[in-house]
C-alpha cells in the first residue's frame, strides 16, 4: 500500500478540519461523506468529533484517507479551533447558502487559516444546503468575486469553492475528491519512502508540506 | 342487628338510590369494616346461596330479613360490592408491589418501564387466565422462559439457519413449562429492542460467570389487571366475583383493540420510521408509572400512543440503528447441535446460555440458576434501597431533632442571635420545614450536627450512586438550586425574555437599524444560538421530540424557556453550546420516578442548572481581574490543566497509557477537552445512568477533603521539598490557592475513566480507533467502526469492534474505585505548582 511507484495503488493519509458557523451543516456534510446518510436528528457538536473516510483517486491510482475533525460552530468556542487545525492538511470552511452571516464567518475562518494554520493547507470554501435554493442569500457570483479578490491578495494559493447539499448528497463527494487532488500526495509518499516508513501514518501528514505548495496550486486548478 | 351493622358499612342498606358505580369507586379502605361485617352474618351472600333449597332461602329471608326478599337482594348486592372493593384493595396492593418492582428494575437494570410492561402484557396474553394463587410464580417462570427463548428465537432469526425450528424444539423440549415463544408468536420487531437491552446489560459480565442477572429474569408479580383500579368498569359490578378474571381479560381485549386501532393510524405516519408497525399489532406497553403519578401529565401521553420502543429516559430505541446493529453483530447463532463450532468471540448472555446448553446442563437447571440470580439481584437492589430509605429517614429525623433543640434554645437564649444563625429557619415554624435545606449545598449542611450521616451518605453514593427516587430531592439541594430559588423570579425572567423577543421582532419590522443596546444585542445573539440548538438537543427523546405525533415534546419548550431565562439571568456569561445538553439531561430528571414529596418542576430544574453552573462546575481564579471566572469562561485555564493531567498525572499513574499515547502520537488533551466541555455527556463509554452517577459525585462534597484535609496537606508538604519558595507565594495568594474541590473531581473523574478503559485501549493499539472511541461523538460509533475497519487497513476486524464497544461501557463500580484512588492523590498544592511550572 505504501509503494511509491506510480503504477501500483498508493496510500496517503491527511488531516482535515471542518470550520464554520453553527448549524451550517458541518457534521451533516461529514456524515454524508463518511456514511452516505443524512440524519434529521443530528445533535449539535461540542468540542469536536473525530472520523475517518477514504477516497480513491483513480487517475493517480491513489487511496487517500481523511482524518476528519468536525468542530463545534459556536463563536464562543473559537479559541479552541487552533487545537484542531494545528497540523491540518486541509480545511473545509462551510457556510450555509441561505445565510449571509455564515458566509462572512467562513471568510473569517479562511483569513485565520491563512494566517495561522500550516503553510500550504488546502482550503475549501463550501456552501451547504443547496437543496434550499429558493432561500439562497449567497450567490455563486459573490463567491467567485471573493475568490478572485483573495487570489489577488494572496500569492496564488487557490481556494477550492463548491456548493453541496448534505441532505440529498449533491456535491459532497466532489468536495473531498477535489481536496484529495489538491493535496500533495506525491510529496508525502516520497517523503515517507525516503524515510523508510509507511506513508500516511499521521506523522507524515503535516510534514514537509511547504514544498508542496506549487504542486498543490497546480492541482487545485483542475477541480471545481 | 343488621341495621346496626349497616351503619358501619360504607354502603348502607337503606341508601339504595345511590349509584352503585360511584360507591364502587370510593376509597377502598372499607375493606376492614366490611370484613368485620362479614363475620357477623351467617354466610356471605352470593357465595353459596344458589346451593340452598328454596325453602331454606325462604327461611333465611324470614329469619334474617324480616320476610323482605328485597333486603336479601340488597344484602347480596352489598356482598358483591364488598368483594369488589376487596378485590380493588388487592389489586391496588398488587399494583403498588408491581410498581415497586418496576422501579427496582428501572433503577438497577437497563429495562425501561415500557419494556417491562410489554413483557408482562405479552405474558398475560400468552397465559390462560391465571389463577390468583400461582399467577406470580407463573409470571416469574415465563419471564425466565421468555428471556431464554427471546435469545434463541432472535438468534435463529439472525442466522437464518434452516434447522432453526428443529433447534428450537430441541432446546426447549426439556423445559418443564410451556415455552411460549416457541410458537413463533414473537415478532422480530419485539425482539430486537429487548435483545439490545439484555445484551447490553449482560455484555459487561464475563461469560463464564453469570454474575449479573439479565433484566428479563427479574421476577415481576401481579398482573397488569391492577390497572383496572384506575379505570372503573361497569362490568365489574354486574359480574360475580368468580367471573372477575373474565372481565379482566375482557378489559385487556378491549384495550388491545384500542391499541391496534391507534396503531393502525399511527403506523401510517410511522411507516418510514418503523416498517414493522404496519404489519404487526404490538401490544401497548402501558406506562404504569405515569398512571400512578398524575403530577406528570405529559407522561400519560405514552399510555395509548406508544408503540415504538422507548426506554426509561424516553429515548426512542427503534429509530436508533446502533442497538440493532450491535445485537446482530454480537449475538451468536442458535445453540445448534455439535456440528456447529462454538462461537468464541462473542460474550453475550446468549452465549453463556448457549454454552450452558452445549454443556448439556438441563434447561430447567439453567432456569433455576437464573431464578437464583434474579433473586440475588433483587435482594441486592432491595438492600441498597433499604439503606437509602434508612439513611434518608435518619437524616430527616436528626434534622428535625436538631430543629427542635434549636427551638428550645431559641426560646431559652438569645432570640436574635440564633435567628441570625439559623437563616434557613426564618419562621421557626414547622410548616416552613419544606423550605428548609436539610442537606444544603453539596450536602454540607449535614456536617452542622455531626458527620455520621454525612459519611454514610457519601459511602452510599460511592456504592450505588444516588437512588433514582431520591435524586431529585438531593440534587435540588446539593446543587444549591433550592437555596437560589426565589419565588417568582423564574417567571419574571421568562417574561423578560418574551419582552426582549417582542421588542426585537417589532424593531426588525419597523427598521433594521433601530439601535439595540449592547446587553440586549448580546441576548439576542444568544437566543439565536439557542434556537439553533433546541432542535439539536436530545432529538431522539420522546420528551424533546415527539416522533409519534411529529411535534416537539414538552421538554423542548422547557429547555427553551430555561435557556432563555439563563441568558437573561446571567447575561455576562451567556449561552455556551453544551449547556443545552446539560439542561436536557437535567430535564430528564422530571420524568424519572421519584418520591412524591419532591417532584421537580421546570423552575426547579432552572435553579439546579444555575447552581451547577455557579457552584458545581470548577471555577478559575483570574488574577488580573481579581475574581473567579466560571467554567465556561476559562477555556485557556482548562487547556492548561489538561496539560497537567496528561503530562503529570497520566504519566505518573497510568504510565502504560501515557506511553501508548506518545507512541501513537495521540493528543489526549484534545480528547479530554471534549469530555470537559460536554460535561461527560454523550461519550461513547458513558451511558445516561452513569452520567447521572458521575454528577452525583460532583454534587456531593468530598469526604476526604473534609475529614483528611489537614492530613493531606502535611503529606504534600513533605513531598514537595523544593516547593518551599512557592509555598510563600501560595500563602500570600489565598485566592489562587483555593482551587475548587470540583476541579480535583474533574481531574479524578477524567483519570479514572482513562484508568477503567486502560486495558481496552491498550488492546486497540490504533491511533484512529482510540480517537474514535475517546473523542466525543454524535455519530454512531458502531457503524463507523464497521465501515472503517472493513474498508481500510485497520488491524481490528469488524466482529471485534462491537464487542469492544460494549467493553467500553464503563461500570460505576469500576469508575468509583479509581476515582477514590485518584481523588486522594491529587492535591491543590500539586496542581498549583504544576500550573506555575507550565506557565
Amino acid at each position: 500500500m505504501s509503494d511509491a511507484t506510480p503504477n501500483t495503488n498508493r496510500f496517503a493519509q491527511f488531516k482535515l478540519v471542518l470550520l464554520g458557523e453553527s448549524a451550517v451543516g458541518k457534521s451533516s456534510i461529514v456524515h454524508r461523506f463518511v456514511k452516505n446518510t443524512f440524519d434529521d436528528m443530528r445533535e449539535s457538536t461540542i468540542g469536536a468529533a473525530f472520523l475517518t473516510q477514504s477516497i480513491n483517486l483513480p487517475e493517480s491510482n491513489t487511496t487517500i484517507k481523511f482524518e476528519i475533525w468536525d468542530t463545534a460552530g459556536q463563536e464562543r468556542y473559537k479559541s479552541l479551533a487552533p487545537m484542531y487545525y494545528r497540523n491540518a492538511n486541509a480545511a473545509l470552511c462551510v457556510y450555509d447558502i441561505t445565510s449571509r452571516s455564515s458566509f462572512n464567518k467562513a471568510q473569517e475562518w479562511i483569513k485565520e487559516l491563512k494566517r495561522q494554520a500550516t503553510e500550504g493547507i488546502v482550503i475549501a470554501l463550501v456552501g451547504n444546503k443547496l437543496d434550499l435554493e429558493e432561500n439562497r442569500e449567497v450567490d455563486q457570483q459573490e463567491v467567485e468575486e471573493y475568490i478572485v479578490q483573495q487570489s489577488a491578495e494572496d500569492d496564488g494559493n487557490q481556494i477550492i469553492t463548491s456548493e453541496c447539499s448534505a441532505k440529498n448528497g449533491d456535491g459532497v463527494l466532489d468536495i473531498f475528491n477535489s481536496i484529495g487532488r489538491a493535496l500533495p500526495v506525491d510529496e508525502v509518499i516520497n517523503a515517507a519512502a525516503n524515510r523508510g516508513r509507511p506513508a500516511g501514518s499521521r506523522q507524515q501528514g503535516g510534514i514537509d508540506l511547504a514544498r508542496a505548495r506549487r504542486q498543490q496550486a497546480a492541482a487545485a486548478n483542475s477541480c471545481c | 342487628m343488621s341495621s346496626n351493622k349497616n351503619n358501619n358499612l360504607l354502603f348502607p342498606l337503606d341508601n339504595n338510590e345511590e349509584d352503585p358505580i360511584i360507591r364502587h369507586t370510593q376509597p377502598s379502605s372499607s375493606s376492614a369494616s366490611s370484613s368485620s361485617f362479614a363475620n357477623h352474618i351467617t354466610f356471605n351472600g352470593g357465595d353459596n346461596l344458589h346451593q340452598l333449597k328454596t325453602s331454606q332461602i325462604l327461611k333465611l329471608i324470614q329469619l334474617k330479613y324480616n320476610n323482605d326478599p328485597i333486603e336479601l337482594i340488597k344484602q347480596l348486592s352489598i356482598d358483591v360490592l364488598k368483594k369488589e372493593s376487596e378485590l380493588i384493595v388487592e389489586r391496588q396492593e398488587n399494583f403498588l408491589y408491581q410498581q415497586k418492582l418496576i422501579k427496582l428494575c428501572m433503577e438497577f437494570s437497563n429495562l425501561s418501564t415500557l419494556e417491562i410492561n410489554k413483557r408482562i402484557n405479552d405474558m398475560d396474553h400468552q397465559l390462560s387466565p391465571p389463577s390468583q394463587l400461582n399467577q406470580d410464580s407463573k409470571i416469574v417462570q415465563s419471564l425466565i422462559n421468555e428471556a431464554l427463548n427471546d435469545k434463541l428465537v432472535s438468534n435463529n432469526n439472525n442466522s437464518h439457519t434452516t434447522s432453526s425450528t428443529k433447534d428450537k424444539q430441541r432446546v426447549s423440549s426439556p423445559a418443564p413449562i410451556q415455552l411460549k415463544s416457541k410458537t413463533t408468536t414473537i415478532h422480530e420487531h419485539d425482539l430486537l429492542p429487548i435483545d439490545s437491552a439484555t445484551s447490553s446489560n449482560s455484555m459487561a459480565s464475563p461469560m463464564a460467570s453469570i454474575q449479573f442477572a439479565p433484566p428479563p429474569s427479574i421476577p415481576l408479580s401481579s398482573s397488569i389487571g391492577s390497572l383496572d383500579y384506575y379505570k372503573p368498569n361497569t362490568n365489574t359490578l354486574m359480574s360475580s366475583p368468580s367471573s372477575s378474571t373474565h372481565w379482566l381479560s375482557k378489559w385487556f381485549n378491549s384495550s388491545e383493540d384500542l391499541s391496534s386501532s391507534i396503531l393502525a393510524k399511527k403506523s401510517l405516519k410511522e411507516n418510514s420510521l418503523n416498517d414493522d408497525n404496519s404489519t404487526t399489532i404490538v401490544k401497548v406497553p402501558v406506562e404504569l408509572e405515569s398512571m400512578s403519578s398524575p403530577i406528570i401529565p405529559e407522561l400519560s401521553a405514552l399510555d395509548t400512543s406508544v408503540s415504538v420502543n422507548i426506554d426509561k429516559y424516553g429515548f426512542f430505541n427503534d429509530l436508533n440503528n446502533i442497538t440493532t446493529t450491535t445485537v446482530t453483530a454480537t449475538s451468536t447463532p442458535p445453540p445448534q447441535s455439535s456440528q456447529t463450532p462454538p462461537q468464541t468471540e462473542s460474550k453475550g448472555f446468549a452465549d453463556s446460555l448457549a454454552i450452558l446448553i452445549q454443556n448439556k446442563i438441563p434447561l430447567n437447571q439453567t432456569i433455576n440458576q437464573l431464578k437464583q440470580i434474579s433473586k440475588n439481584h433483587d435482594l441486592t437492589n432491595l438492600q441498597i434501597e433499604n439503606e437509602w430509605d434508612e439513611l434518608i429517614r435518619d437524616i430527616n429525623r436528626d434534622f428535625y431533632k436538631h430543629q427542635q433543640d434549636r427551638e428550645e434554645k431559641y426560646h431559652a437564649y438569645n432570640f436574635k442571635r440564633l435567628n441570625y444563625f439559623t437563616t434557613g429557619n426564618r419562621n421557626n415554624d414547622n410548616q416552613s420545614f419544606n423550605n428548609l435545606e436539610i442537606f444544603g449545598l453539596m450536602g454540607l449542611n449535614l456536617l452542622k450536627f455531626d458527620d455520621t450521616n454525612y459519611v454514610k451518605l457519601i459511602n452510599l453514593i460511592y456504592k450505588s450512586g444516588i437512588l433514582i427516587k431520591y435524586r431529585n430531592l438531593l440534587w435540588f439541594e446539593f446543587s444549591n438550586g433550592k437555596n437560589l430559588c426565589v419565588n417568582g423570579e423564574y417567571q419574571q425572567l421568562i417574561n423578560k425574555s418574551h419582552q426582549i423577543m417582542q421588542k426585537s421582532e417589532s424593531s426588525e419590522i419597523d427598521d433594521e437599524n433601530v439601535e439595540v443596546d449592547d446587553v440586549n444585542a448580546g441576548i439576542l445573539n444568544n437566543i439565536n444560538q439557542i434556537n439553533l440548538d433546541l432542535h439539536r438537543t436530545l432529538p431522539r427523546n420522546y420528551y424533546f421530540n415527539n416522533l409519534i405525533e411529529l411535534k416537539p415534546g414538552p421538554n423542548f419548550y422547557k429547555l427553551k424557556r430555561i435557556l432563555y431565562s439563563f441568558i437573561i439571568y446571567k447575561p455576562e456569561i451567556g449561552y455556551y453550546q453544551g449547556m443545552n445538553k446539560l439542561v436536557g439531561n437535567l430535564l430528564l430528571l422530571i420524568n424519572q420516578p421519584t418520591i412524591t414529596t419532591l417532584i421537580l418542576k421546570e423552575e426547579d430544574i432552572f435553579w439546579i442548572f444555575i447552581g451547577i453552573i455557579e457552584e458545581i462546575l470548577p471555577k478559575y481564579y483570574n488574577s488580573s481581574l481579581k475574581t473567579y471566572q466560571l467554567f465556561y469562561q476559562s477555556f485557556s485555564n482548562i487547556q492548561l490543566d489538561l496539560k497537567i493531567i496528561n503530562h503529570v498525572y497520566l504519566k505518573k499513574y497510568i504510565p502504560t497509557l501515557y506511553k501508548l499515547f506518545s507512541k501513537l502520537n495521540i493528543d489526549v488533551e484534545i480528547i479530554i477537552i471534549n469530555w470537559w466541555l460536554s460535561l461527560f455527556i454523550d461519550l461513547n463509554f458513558i451511558d445516561l445512568d452513569l452520567w447521572f452517577k458521575i454528577f452525583d459525585i460532583l454534587l456531593i462534597n468530598n469526604y476526604y477533603e473534609i475529614v483528611t484535609n489537614g492530613e493531606k496537606t502535611i503529606e504534600n508538604e513533605n513531598d514537595e521539598v523544593n516547593a518551599d519558595a512557592d509555598d510563600k507565594d501560595i500563602n500570600n495568594n489565598q485566592h489562587e490557592f483555593d482551587i475548587p474541590n470540583n476541579l480535583i473531581k474533574f481531574f479524578s473523574i477524567t483519570l479514572s475513566i482513562l484508568k477503567v478503559l486502560e486495558n481496552q485501549l491498550i488492546n486497540l493499539d490504533s491511533y484512529e480507533l482510540i480517537y474514535k472511541f475517546l473523542s466525543y461523538s454524535t455519530y454512531d460509533i458502531t457503524n463507523h467502526l464497521h465501515t472503517d475497519t472493513e474498508g481500510s487497513t485497520n488491524t481490528t476486524n469488524s466482529s471485534n469492534t462491537s464487542a469492544i464497544i460494549d467493553k467500553f461501557k464503563i461500570k460505576y463500580s469500576d469508575l468509583i474505585k479509581h476515582y477514590q484512588y485518584f481523588n486522594k492523590r491529587i492535591t491543590k498544592v500539586d496542581i498549583l505548582n504544576y500550573r506555575k511550572s507550565l506557565k
